[in-house]
Formats: structure tokens, C-alpha cells, sequence
């Protein structure tokens, strides 16, 4: 019983100090278990807790887990009780709904999106299996997953309908550092554009977009005008013949600006990783005249130059002899019907069917003459004209890098390889991919966008420090006496040549 | 909602009335208990396969035939080795071939591990140890990997103790046979550390084959990311590092911030006591917001991807204890990471 006063006293928080015996009895043993501290725990209830837990869960190795089962209950008792509390709990509009909400609208048709008045024409555009296309992908070991090529396809789908485009094709995903960019490819229908969307009519187009990529040039490409002629940027060929649209965190698609040669140049001396953010500046050296939205353009311009492919045959090109100012136009084989995948193995049977860039930024060569006419100048730029591979040249004459073959080509399945179809990895662009089967194949990028090299990066050293000025000279101030002389002598000569005119300079000449 | 009420009720009447009471429940929270058992933990052997759905965003996978024999070849490892745990690691890609990789792991995290490359995801290779000399040596190779664990890197190493690789190339076709057949014997990395006679006096020349090389990699990438959620893991009663079996996972708020993540290996820049005070794990130091609130085909999967190895990508789901990580990569550093941000 002294035991049990002292307890009273200091709260029941301090153990009893004098003379610890052992409760005698079960009741004392439970009672003293059951002493409470300040926040009304005990360990008796506590025990029971863990035991219940233990039967509760049966897990095999409650013993082990003893520690964290007691952490466990003991969190459980601290977190507030709803009911008690009386106050409402307002779910939040997280991440995930919020995508859900926008995802759910892919799955409406257009009409009723749109309200029932407008009458949507189905745009009959081109488009590509994209699940049976990642099926033959996911062989390769690459894919975005199968959910999300179908809200892909859907969100493509939605894509077509609401633009005049002649066909859309899933570039890939670029990544960045916050957000990922995926890309789709499509080729306006003829006279339609990206300015035709903001109400602008039709004949005015072409003087619309030239005036506008005039105003961007003169804004960007400050610097680059003073030390070159500038090279005209491509008008729905080479470079520009597709466009491109981003979509980063499904937030519908954004069409990317169309590339200019100067920032195919600048973008291939720098490398820097995506934000994810197109708006982002692109603060690196040597100068890239843009923001990340050229700058995935341009790279975009590159890889799809260097990377997209399709087996020999399926392209032919429509004229043997074309002028080597020109792209060469190429139509689909209809005869086409696919080759072997032995054969397929083999480099020489895969082509670029997109044109090459060459140094200039461009597919055809510009010649900076051509604008001003002069004769002489294009006379000696005719030897001079940059040449790069033709269009469909295969793989086996592509650069090596180092030792290494520029693709790596393989079997999608070792042990079936009866039904096998043939995957392409580029080496040049960790990424890029290729398929072939029968007469199908795609291409496929997911990657950082940056070309491989088997050296380091070493960026642009900056230009050689320009020569200071030549420092005035020094000479001895006139003296007083000196100046009035002056002053003296040109007041004589002036008014020998001409008398009343004169005063002004007089006064100029005195300040 | 019965269940909850009930438990709480029970709760309250004490030890006796819970025995008897709480069987109603019982039957539920086995079917519960079970699952628990079977959830927490990285990419290990029995769940790797729906993992690799969450890791989707990433772009690569595995196909369905390196699936099935991942299967099928990853308990029989795991049983003949005796580990406690065969995690699928990754892939990583060469020129020729890819290797698969997966890691064993002994009771404690920190053990021992040991690490297999495989070309068919059926046959699995141990990869060597490697000394402090031979890491070194490593370290001087760039370039990619070409699929053949038995193709040499003469580096040549001069007086002043510079390494500069020479020249790579695989064997011919008897001498890979031999490898092959003798299977990674010791006495054949031995043969292969000897120099072979040199011309000149003051240099040496040193042999590398690209199996350990892969091993060197493996081991820079699992100490440079080896990224898991804060709480994950903890430290037992033993001072070994284990799974946090009351790990539930991270908030939304929590998963988008680097601060909840942890790299998950010996610590490096903190005195062990105080790191022992703070769970067993170090802060991710080395690489800055490279956080990618990325939102693949499963809601609520937050994806962390290396910027030091492009290829390795981390993924937590919030509110629940799944998570892991995942490299498919070309096994090379990116160097040029200082130009690139």
C-alpha cells in the first residue's frame, strides 16, 4: 500500500522508489500493468492490443516482427478518430483524378464533346496500329505499356479528327528531366497548315508562314546574320516536311515550330538534357537561337533523319534522276511483300527513307547565290554543292562509331524463332528502334535525345579573344598661347573663303 | 466498415473476450496476412514480372519469353544457391548480345550479394569479385559492352602508372570454346591478369575480360543509385539491415519530393553511428532533382530516373509498399553529365 500512495502523488508517472517487490497476487500483477500514464495508455491494454494484432494476422513470424507489430498499434492509437473529431473531411482533387478526368474524355466521341449542333466530318487520315505495332515492340524488349498505347491511340485518334492532317504516326518519347515529351509525326493536307488554324484564309497562307519565319529569324538569329548569308529554312520538305506534335502529361497536343537550319547547326555542338518544359531557354554555348521547343525540333529533325528506316522494297523511289538540288520523292511498293528475317538480319536489306541533313541545317543544298543572282558567285559555288547519301541508302554504309557497327539487329525470340521477327537498335541514337514483319515495320524512338559518341563531350571552345583597340596616343596639351594662335588662324582662313557664314562654326570651334 | 468496428470494440474488452471473439475476423486477415507476406520487396524473383508494369514509363521491358524463363530460372537459382532473395536486376545492352543480370541476396542487405549475367535468362553465370587492382584497371575502359563475357581489353599501363586502353577484341572461336567449356574457372582470370611479354621495357600490358568488366559496372550503378523509399527499409534487432515490414509506402505529396528516397547501400558520407540513428539510410546526395512526375499507365507511380546512368529507373507507388527499381542500359556512365543540365 506504500507503494501504491507514492504513485498517486507523482501522477503515476515516476516508478516507485522504495522497496520493488513483486505483486503477490493476479490482481495486483493486472493492476499494476493497468496503470495508466498521462495520456491514459497502459501497458496491460497495450499488450492486448499486440496479441489481437498477432491472431489477427497470423503471420508465421510474429516473433520477429514483435518490435514493429508494437510501433504499429501504438501509430494506430494516435491517428484521430473521424467520428470524434466532427469535422469533414474534404477530398482533395489529387494528381490522379485529375488525369482521370481528362482521360475520360478520350473515350467520348467528338459530338458529344463538342455539343450535338456541330457535325464533325470523320477525318480519313492515316493511322497506324499502334497496339499491334507495340506488341511487335514490346519483343524488343522495348514499350510504353499496353494501357497506355491505348489512350495513346485514342488520344491520336482524337488528333486526326480534329486537325486537317493527312496521316499521324507515333514519333516516341523523349525524356525530360520533369515531364516527358511524347511525339507524333503527321503531314498537313495540302494547303493546310499551322497558320490556317488561327482563321487565316487560305490564299494568304504561304505569305503568312514566310513573313513569320522572316520575323523569328530576325529576332533569333541576330548574331548568326552578321557573319553569313542566311540559309533559307525548308517550306514543307526536307526538315519541314512533317510536323510534329508534343503532348507532355496528357495535356492535349502542342504543334512544335518548325526547324530553321541555323538551329539544326547549333543544336548538333550542343548537348543538354530535356526539362520537359517547352518554354524553357536553351542557355548553353555556342548560342542556340530558340527556346526547348526548337531544340526539340531540331533533334527531332535529326534523329528521325538518321533513324527511321524500313526494309529495301517497301519504298521505291518515283523518279530514277532527280535534280541533286531536289529530295527525291519516294512511293509506297504496293507489290511489297516483305522479307525474310535472315534476311532482315542483314544491314544492306534495311534503308533511310527519310533524307539526310547535310552540314547546312538542310536536306537540299541552299545556295546563298541563288538569292542575290550573282553569276560569278554561282559559278564557283557549282563545284561546291554538299552532297549527302541518297535516299533509301542502306544501313551497311552508315558511319561506324569506333569500333562499333552503327545498328544491332536481332531476333525477337531465340527459341521460337520460327515466327521470330527482326528488331533494329541504333547505336548511334540509344533508343531509336526499328521492326520488321512481313510486309509491316515501324519505328520507334524512347530516349533522352542525345546522340551517342564514343568520345567525351567536349563543348565549342569559345573564339580566340579579339585584338584590343591600338591605345590614342599621348601628346602635350596646346597651351594658351598656342590655342589663341590657332584660334587666330582659322578665324583668317574662314573669312577669306566665305565672310557672313561663318559664325556659327566660330562658335562651335570656341566650345 | 463491420470489420473495423469490430476490431476496435474487441479491442477494448481485453485478452480473453478478443480470443474468442476475433475468430470472425481471423478468417479475413489471413487471406491478408498472406498477401502482406508476399508484397513487400524489390524485384525479387516471385513478383519481378507485375513489377516491370510499373516501370513501364520507362520504355523498356522485358518480352514474354524473358519472362517466362526469368520464371523459371530464378527460383531454381535461388534454391541452389541458398539465398534468401534473387532480385531481377536488369538488363544491360551490348552490341552482340544483352546481358540479363539478377542479384542474390543472403539475410542481411548488406551481406554478401552476388551477381549473374545470362544471355537466355536460363543459365546463369556468377560474376567474379573484383580486387581493389582490378578495379582500377576497370575503371579506364569506356565504350560499349559487346555481349561476349569472354572479349579482352589490353590496357597498357605505363611507368608513371597511366592506363590507357590499347585495343578490344574477342577471342577466336577455339579460345572461346575453352572459356566456355572451362566456365569461369579461377585459373583463367589468373592467366589472363599475367602480362604477356611486351616490347618495351617500362610498359605493361594488362588483360580485362568484358566479364569483369560487367561486374565493375553493376557494382558502380548499385552504389551510385540503389534507390528505395524512405522506410523502407530498417535496421533489426541484430544491427542488420532488412525490410521495414510496416512500411506502407509514401504519400502523394511525400513521393514527388527526392527527399523521401534513399540510396540503399554501406554508407558513405555520414559516421555510422549517427547513420544507424537515422535507420540505415543515407540521403540521395549525388544526383539533383532528377525526379520525373511521370504518370505511366498505373496512377500514382512516381518514377526516379539516374541522370548518371541513363537507363536505371526507380519507381514507387504511393500509398502502398510497392516499389523498386530497374536498369536496362547501355552499362556506361554519362560522363558529359556536368554539360548536360
Amino acid at each position: 500500500m506504500v507503494q501504491m500512495e507514492t504513485v498517486d502523488k507523482s501522477g503515476g508517472l515516476r516508478p516507485p522508489i522504495v522497496n520493488i517487490s513483486l505483486p503477490s497476487t493476479i490482481d495486483d500483477a493486472k493492476a499494476a500493468l493497468m496503470k495508466s500514464d498521462s495520456n491514459g495508455n497502459n501497458v496491460y491494454d497495450h499488450l492486448t492490443d499486440i496479441i489481437l494484432r498477432v491472431l489477427e494476422q497470423q503471420s508465421d513470424d510474429a516473433y520477429s516482427k514483435f518490435e514493429v507489430l508494437s510501433s504499429d498499434v501504438k501509430a494506430s492509437k494516435l491517428a484521430p478518430k473521424e467520428e470524434l473529431s466532427g469535422l469533414q473531411h474534404i477530398e482533395e482533387e489529387t494528381l490522379d483524378l485529375k488525369l482521370a478526368n481528362t482521360r475520360s474524355n478520350l473515350f467520348k466521341s467528338l459530338e458529344l464533346l463538342e455539343g450535338e449542333d456541330t457535325t464533325i466530318l470523320p477525318n480519313e487520315g492515316d493511322f497506324p496500329d499502334l497496339l499491334e505495332e507495340s506488341s511487335m515492340f514490346e519483343w524488343g524488349g522495348v514499350g510504353l505499356g499496353r494501357e497506355e498505347t491505348v489512350r495513346l491511340q485514342l488520344s491520336m485518334k482524337r488528333l486526326l479528327e480534329s486537325n486537317p492532317l493527312k496521316n499521324v504516326r507515333l514519333f516516341g518519347k523523349i525524356y525530360g528531366r520533369k515531364r516527358d515529351y511524347i511525339i507524333v509525326e503527321s503531314e498537313f493536307k495540302e494547303g493546310e497548315g499551322a497558320a490556317t488554324k488561327e482563321e487565316e484564309p487560305k490564299e494568304n497562307e504561304v505569305k503568312h508562314e514566310d513573313s513569320e519565319s522572316e520575323t523569328e529569324n530576325a529576332e533569333k538569329e541576330t548574331p548568326a546574320q552578321t557573319t553569313n548569308l542566311e540559309i533559307e529554312s525548308e517550306q514543307r520538305s526536307g526538315t519541314n516536311r512533317f510536323s510534329y506534335w508534343v503532348q507532355s502529361a496528357e495535356e492535349g497536343w502542342e504543334l512544335l515550330p518548325d526547324v530553321t537550319p541555323a538551329q539544326v547547326v547549333a543544336s548538333r555542338k550542343i548537348r543538354r538534357f530535356f526539362t520537359g518544359d517547352l518554354t524553357s531557354s536553351v542557355d548553353k554555348f555556342p548560342h542556340f537561337p530558340g527556346n526547348e521547343a526548337n531544340l526539340l525540333r531540331a533533334v527531332i529533325a535529326r534523329i528521325t533523319a538518321a533513324t527511321v528506316i524500313s526494309p529495301r522494297g517497301y519504298y521505291n523511289l518515283e523518279e530514277e534522276e532527280v535534280d541533286a538540288l531536289e529530295v527525291p520523292q519516294i512511293q509506297v511498293n504496293h507489290e511489297f511483300e516483305g522479307l525474310d528475317p535472315a534476311d532482315l538480319l542483314r544491314m544492306n536489306n534495311w534503308v533511310h527513307h527519310y533524307p539526310f541533313i547535310l552540314n547546312q541545317g538542310r536536306c537540299t543544298f541552299f545556295r546563298p547565290s541563288q538569292a542575290n543572282a550573282n553569276e560569278d558567285e554561282d559559278d564557283e559555288n557549282e563545284e561546291e554543292i554538299e552532297m549527302g547519301p541518297r535516299l533509301l541508302t542502306d544501313l551497311s554504309e552508315d558511319n561506324q562509331i569506333g569500333r562499333h557497327d552503327a545498328w544491332t539487329a536481332k531476333l525477337s525470340s531465340t527459341i521460337t524463332s520460327k515466327f521470330a521477327h527482326v528488331i533494329l537498335r541504333s547505336n548511334r541514337w540509344p533508343g531509336a528502334h526499328a521492326f520488321a514483319k512481313d510486309d509491316r515495320f515501324a519505328n520507334l524512338y524512347i530516349g533522352f535525345g542525345l546522340k551517342y559518341s564514343d568520345k567525351p563531350f567536349s563543348p565549342e571552345l569559345p573564339s580566340s579573344i579579339q585584338k584590343e583597340a591600338k591605345q590614342p596616343q599621348e601628346c602635350v596639351d596646346p597651351s594658351v598661347q598656342e590655342e589663341e594662335e590657332i584660334e587666330q588662324r582659322t578665324k583668317l582662313e574662314s573669312e577669306e573663303q566665305e565672310g557672313s557664314e561663318d559664325e556659327e562654326q566660330d562658335e562651335s570651334e570656341e566650345d | 466498415m463491420l470489420e473495423i468496428h469490430h476490431n476496435s470494440k474487441l479491442s477494448k474488452c481485453g485478452l480473453h473476450c478478443a480470443k474468442l471473439k476475433s475468430e470472425n475476423a481471423l478468417k479475413i486477415h489471413q487471406v491478408l496476412g498472406h498477401r502482406q507476406s508476399r508484397r513487400f520487396a524489390t524485384m525479387n524473383s516471385e513478383d519481378f514480372t507485375s513489377k516491370l508494369s510499373y516501370a513501364g514509363s520507362s520504355g523498356y521491358t522485358l518480352n514474354v519469353e524473358e519472362r517466362a524463363s526469368l520464371q523459371t530460372s530464378l527460383p531454381i537459382l535461388k534454391r541452389n544457391l541458398k539465398f534468401s532473395r534473387v532480385n531481377f536486376w536488369g538488363k544491360v545492352f551490348g552490341i552482340n548480345r544483352d546481358y540479363l543480370i539478377a542479384q542474390g541476396f543472403g539475410s542481411d542487405h548488406f551481406g554478401q550479394r552476388k551477381s549473374f549475367c545470362s544471355h537466355d535468362g536460363i543459365d546463369w553465370v556468377q560474376l567474379p569479385e573484383l580486387d581493389s587492382e582490378s578495379i582500377r584497371l576497370t575503371e579506364a575502359i569506356r565504350g560499349r559492352l559487346t555481349g561476349d563475357p569472354s572479349t579482352e581489353s589490353f590496357l597498357e599501363i605505363s611507368l608513371d602508372g597511366k592506363i590507357r586502353l590499347e585495343e578490344q577484341k574477342t577471342p577466336s572461336s577455339e579460345a572461346n570454346e575453352k572459356v566456355v567449356s572451362e566456365n569461369e574457372d579461377e585459373e583463367d582470370e589468373e592467366n589472363s591478369q599475367k602480362p604477356p611479354e611486351s616490347d618495351k621495357k617500362s610498359n605493361k600490358t594488362v588483360i580485362i575480360n568484358e566479364e569483369k568488366r560487367l561486374a565493375y559496372l553493376i557494382s558502380q550503378i548499385d552504389k551510385d543509385t540503389s534507390v528505395v523509399p524512405r522506410g523502407a527499409f530498417t535496421i533489426g534487432s541484430q544491427h542488420e539491415v532488412r525490410e521495414n515490414h510496416s512500411f506502407h509506402g509514401l504519400t502523394v505529396a511525400q513521393s514527388t519530393e527526392l527527399a523521401y528516397y534513399f540510396h540503399l547501400r554501406q554508407p558513405e558520407k555520414l559516421p555510422r553511428k549517427t547513420l544507424l540513428e537515422r535507420e540505415g539510410h543515407v540521403k540521395i546526395i549525388d544526383f539533383a532533382d532528377n525526379i520525373a512526375e511521370d504518370v505511366p499507365h498505373v496512377t500514382n507511380v512516381v518514377t526516379i530516373r539516374s541522370l548518371l546512368w541513363p537507363g536505371y529507373f526507380a519507381f514507387a507507388v504511393s500509398n502502398s509498399p510497392v516499389y523498386g527499381s530497374v536498369y536496362f542500359g547501355f552499362g556506361e556512365k554519362n560522363d558529359d553529365i556536368g554539360f548536360l543540365l
